[in-house]
């Protein structure tokens, strides 16, 4: 049997393996799937699920739309900063068309000086690395504990180090990512789960959880996902 | 809107949310989820007000607004997949569900496409595993920028993968007989 790369691609077109799986039952959930997508599984689980993806159409044209959001979410957000000023700043009023006048010229050439510095610190600033933009830029902020292992939920207490801050914020995230807590300024670098998080939490569950160091200059730097077992 | 904030302030993000929302409903609603019973407006209008709301009654920060937008697009996109799930598989079960892969009727070229099929994927399960990963999801559907994007790999990465496992299957299913033509 001869094969064409036209064959391969019919292949491609058929998606795979076609299983008939009625229930779905062996598929990853979506959780997991969309945690694939974001890079927030251990090398391990991942190793696991993109194993199944490669056998199945069903669970693979969802991680198609799962990736396809999070493309237009990276989008947004990269939107969202280059738009809108950071809070408390003004951004220029629209005036009407100004009629010309002889002494505007002096003005207009000062003008063109700022505009070219305001455009040298924008590119700047676009271009070098910002901390509080992109997980892992800028000082290193590591979680110690929990993570990977099981914890028990008594006395669970959340460790990490980094630089010096004003203070931080830790927020605590079910399978789903749904956030269960987030934490006032904290000043050192650990704080014990208080109980109306450890409430809504369950034994044998994944969590997840992430700080946020809001240094002295107001910049933040963001830890990465942080990924916890609880026991029985 | 808060006082302090300008029409200047508001309109970009408002915008922005509006064209964002209309763009994830629309990448959900590509996936069958119509069938099911997903409208786009619904979906679009959920994420637009879910996070204009916070947006509203916080401080207005986007810094503190993207972790909110992962919370909102993560719940939105799982939400959307477990009923498209749930439907599924009820229609499934009793036998409504008429979804077939593209060119997979029930023509006379159905087993010699089985057979292709089954060659293919026997060959695939040959490659190095790095390079048999990229060919799998390729073979499964995905684009070699999804590929990029789930692995967290430089496109290069990829692109290096693929083309040596391409070659790497020619190699053997000619080795076998079944020799690939370009």
């Amino acid at each position: 049997m001869k094969i064409s790369l036209s064959d391969l691609e019919d292949i491609v077109a058929t998606g795979g393996e076609n299983r008939a799986r009625p229930l779905r039952d062996d598929c990853p959930s979506p959780e997991q799937l969309a945690l694939c997508a974001r890079s927030a599984l251990s090398k391990k689980e991942k190793s696991v699920i993109t194993g199944h993806l490669m056998t199945c159409r069903d669970c693979a044209a969802e991680v198609k739309t799962i990736l396809a959001v999070f493309a237009e979410e990276s989008r947004l957000i990269r939107d969202l900063q280059d738009s809108v000023p950071a809070p408390g700043k003004k951004q220029p009023q629209a005036t009407g068309s100004p009629r010309w006048h002889p002494a505007w010229k002096i003005a207009s050439a000062v003008s063109a000086v700022v505009l070219l510095a305001a455009l040298g610190i924008v590119l700047v600033s676009r271009f070098a690395p910002r901390a509080d933009r992109q997980r892992g830029a800028g000082p290193a902020l590591a979680l110690v504990s929990p993570v990977n292992n099981a914890f028990s939920l008594g006395g669970l207490k959340f460790t990490w180090r980094g630089p010096a801050a004003k203070y931080h914020i830790i927020e605590v995230f079910d399978a789903s990512l749904k956030l269960l807590w987030r934490s006032a300024g904290v000043a050192g670098n650990e704080v014990t789960a208080p109980e109306e998080l450890t409430r809504r939490m369950k034994p044998k569950e994944t969590y997840f959880w992430v700080v946020t160091a809001v240094l002295g200059d107001e910049s933040r730097v963001k830890s990465k996902l942080g990924e916890f077992k609880t026991k029985d | 809107m808060s006082p302090t904030e300008s029409p200047a302030e508001r309109e970009p993000v408002e915008r922005i949310l509006a064209r964002f929302s209309h763009l994830v409903a629309a990448r959900i609603n590509a996936f069958r989820f119509r069938d099911y019973g997903l409208e786009q407006a619904d979906l679009a209008q959920d994420i637009f007000v879910r996070i204009w709301e916070y947006y509203e009654k916080n401080d207005k920060n986007i810094r503190h607004l993207e972790s909110y937008i992962y919370r909102v697009v993560n719940s939105v996109v799982i939400d959307a997949i477990k009923r498209a799930r749930k439907e599924g598989a009820a229609l499934r079960r009793l036998g409504r569900d008429t979804y077939e892969p593209p060119n997979a009727s029930g023509s006379k070229g159905d087993e010699y496409k089985h057979r292709l099929r089954a060659t293919v994927l026997g060959s695939v399960k040959q490659l190095k595993p790095s390079r048999r990963k990229v060919v799998g999801l390729y073979l499964a559907g995905l684009t070699l920028d999804e590929i990029t994007a789930l692995m967290n790999w430089k496109k290069t990465r990829t692109n290096n993968l693929f083309y040596r496992g391409l070659e790497d299957l020619k190699r053997i299913l000619a080795a076998e007989g079944d020799a690939h033509e370009d």
